[in-house]
């Protein structure tokens, strides 16, 4: 009963935390799992339990999401850290490129044009005579 | 200000107990993440209060490293909730966990007693 009364702050409180939280889907859906029963149980156990009270007691979404990464493996953090790099560093490049290519297009399409409407072409005609036998 | 910073330093000290305390509890009897938080909170009169988001990686990695089993369990008519059981991977690794509190522990009071035999 008390969960629907506040149902839609809930909701996104929930949306808030999975937002903070840079952990894989798996994990995350686990975690809000989790959570969602202990505050189940929190309104089980507690009369008119309002949304600030929620907050009083589990923490903000930001300081949840906080709480939980402070406490994964710092192996783990630097090995996602280095993952977004190298991601990162693939999207720079491959930006970087695609500009070159299109700058190298359209500079040749240019240069093309101008010549087609103000260059010349160089004919070089070779005559080959034939010299009958008979 | 004062409140905060007591707030501080008792933040800091929990961060590297939470393994051997939630160990400790679950050598007990086996218990799920909300009832871990709200014993460790009752034991201390809420000096040692863990959030919730620090209590689940550290369940979880100590699944992974196969020191604690889960067991998912149907609550109400459709909800899951996951107890934690010490294995005894889990028994060994709180044994050296405590022996290596109680050598640091030691090594910080020798400190804080120079300290103070020096002042006085």
């Amino acid at each position: 009963m008390q969960r629907e009364n506040i149902a839609k702050e809930l909701n996104r409180y929930y949306s808030e935390i999975k937002k903070h939280l840079s952990i894989d889907k798996k994990a995350k859906r686990k975690f809000i799992c989790e959570l969602e029963n202990s505050i189940d149980e929190y309104l089980c156990n507690n009369t008119k339990v309002t949304y600030q009270e929620i907050l009083d007691e589990f923490g903000t979404p930001e300081s949840i999401a906080l709480s939980f990464m402070e406490q994964e493996d710092s192996e783990e953090t630097v090995k996602r850290a280095s993952q977004k790099r190298k991601l990162y560093g693939f999207i720079i490049i491959s930006i970087i490129l695609l500009i070159i290519i299109t700058i190298a297009t359209y500079a040749f399409v240019v240069l093309d044009t101008y010549n087609t409407n103000h260059g010349y072409f160089s004919e070089e005609v070779i005559e080959e005579e034939y010299i009958e036998s008979n | 200000m004062k409140e905060k910073t007591i707030k501080t330093i008792r933040d800091g000290f929990k961060k590297g107990n939470i393994e051997l305390l939630v160990l400790s509890l679950l050598s007990v009897k086996e218990m799920y993440g909300y009832e871990i938080v709200q014993t460790l909170e009752k034991m201390t009169d809420g000096v040692i209060k863990i959030p919730e988001g620090s209590v689940y990686p550290i369940l979880y990695k100590l699944v992974e490293k196969g020191f604690l089993k889960e067991e998912q369990r149907l609550i109400g008519q459709r909800r899951q909730r996951s107890y934690y059981e010490i294995l005894p991977a889990g028994e060994e690794q709180l044994e050296l966990m405590t022996k290596e509190y109680h050598i640091v522990h030691e090594g910080i009071e020798g400190i804080l007693n120079y300290a103070k035999r020096k002042h006085s």
